[in-house]
């Protein structure tokens, strides 16, 4: 049991994949200092409701717009390849043409998807909006009682925070956009066990966003 | 550090140069007979809610026990955990200069009662002069003390005799050369400082 108060620094790197499945830092992002489980917490009160709803119409829906939205993003990254290798004229008007085509695909699937996903995911906000009613009081409850509050920092240019905490159980937790599925996101919530924590595909999950 | 070492480097620490030649002296922070056979250094933080639990719950009882008996004398040493408690300073200036006017301890009792009003503000300062007022003091004396450096120089001049002495974390009590760390029950201090007063006795 804590009955001290000690100062500790914590670093963090965030890294996600890349485009290309390349382990990349994560600049910008902001990650929370927690002193109890978050996840934990959520599971509980979840456990006393029903399940999420709508979820399998969602996962369909972001099925459907990951489709154009993959091949938007190889039109995109082979026009940015041939441009900087100086590709011909001519193949660079043909992947334009790919482009604008991959582009006008994915404009179509928001257009036919997107007010089925957000009338989805309203049903959603309801539901979790009634399912963590409870969760401001419980974790201030929880914070109170170990003497600590919620910090946060933000990562610098290199995917790096640091902060001071207290003493005590601490977990880190952040979520970031997954660069190759809008509807996807990297999700952490990781015990803080030593210096220096890892947020990498290893220690989060991709989790959908619902 | 073997606890001899470690009296040593707290006394030293304490008797250093801005300490010896300080406004306030320890007597105006300390309680309990000067001639008591046992010393306790508290070195205490006035942001740590855990130095808050000791000075309510514990203390009371200890000073009932030990100090007004004349068994203990009670030596209070800021230590003030900046990284995580960005008011403590001046909340230990403001407990510093009452002592100038012999109140520390009654300051002392008000910061750790109202400590979760001052602690979040991002200026604390109007808060703490409000207690002046709770405490009598003679409210531009204070105000002149607190704008003062050798305030600040004072207590960071405990605060690193206290990392010499080998306390990390808050409170830390020095007692007879050895450390207790943290809010401990008073049943623990009451073990503690009657062995000690028996053996001292003998």
């Amino acid at each position: 049991m804590v009955t001290a108060c000690r100062a500790r620094t914590a670093t963090i790197r965030v890294s996600i994949p890349d485009l290309n499945g390349v382990e990349t830092p994560v600049p910008g992002l902001v990650v929370s200092f927690l002193p109890y489980n978050r996840d934990s917490i959520l599971t509980a009160l979840e456990g006393k409701a029903g399940p999420r709803p709508r979820t399998r119409e969602l996962d369909s829906l972001f099925q459907g717009f990951r489709t154009p939205f993959i091949a938007y993003l190889k039109a995109n990254a082979r026009l940015d390849s041939l441009r900087s290798g100086g590709a011909p004229a001519g193949s660079m008007a043909a992947a334009a043409d790919s482009l604008a085509a991959a582009r006008a695909a994915l404009g179509q699937a928001r257009e036919q998807l997107g007010p089925a996903m957000e009338a989805n995911r309203a049903v959603v906000r309801q539901w979790e909006d009634s399912v963590y009613r409870d969760y401001s009081l419980i974790t201030r409850s929880m914070g109170e009682r170990v003497f600590a509050n919620p910090v946060a920092d933000t990562t610098d240019a290199v995917g790096w925070a640091t902060i001071t905490l207290t003493n005590g159980r601490w977990w880190a937790t952040a979520h970031s956009i997954d660069p190759t599925d809008p509807n996807r996101q990297w999700y952490w919530n990781v015990a803080i066990t030593g210096d220096t924590v890892f947020l990498s595909p290893q220690t989060g999950r991709r989790r959908p966003r619902y | 550090m073997s606890s001899n070492l470690l009296a040593a480097v707290l006394l030293a620490s304490l008797a250093a140069p801005a300490l010896a030649q300080s406004p306030i002296p320890m007597s105006a922070r300390s309680k309990g007979s000067p001639t008591a056979p046992i010393t306790v250094y508290e070195m205490s933080d006035f942001q740590c809610p855990f130095c808050r639990r000791h000075a309510m719950e514990a203390f009371p009882a200890i000073e009932n026990e030990f100090v007004k008996t004349g068994k203990v004398r009670w030596i209070f040493v800021n230590y003030p955990l900046t990284s995580i408690h960005p008011n403590a300073v001046p909340a230990a200036a403001f407990a510093m200069c009452a002592a100038k006017f012999d109140k520390f301890w009654p300051a002392h009792d008000l910061l750790f009662l109202h400590q979760e009003t001052w602690a979040p503000l991002k200026n604390p300062a109007p808060f703490l002069m409000t207690l002046v007022d709770s405490l009598k003091l003679p409210k531009p004396a204070m105000a002149a003390c607190l704008e003062k450096q050798e305030t600040v120089a004072l207590i960071k001049a405990d605060a690193d005799g206290a990392v010499k002495s080998g306390a990390q974390s808050t409170p830390t009590f020095y007692i007879d050369g050895s450390l207790i760390v943290g809010a401990q029950p008073v049943e623990l201090f009451r073990y503690v400082l009657d062995s000690l007063y028996r053996a001292k006795k003998k």
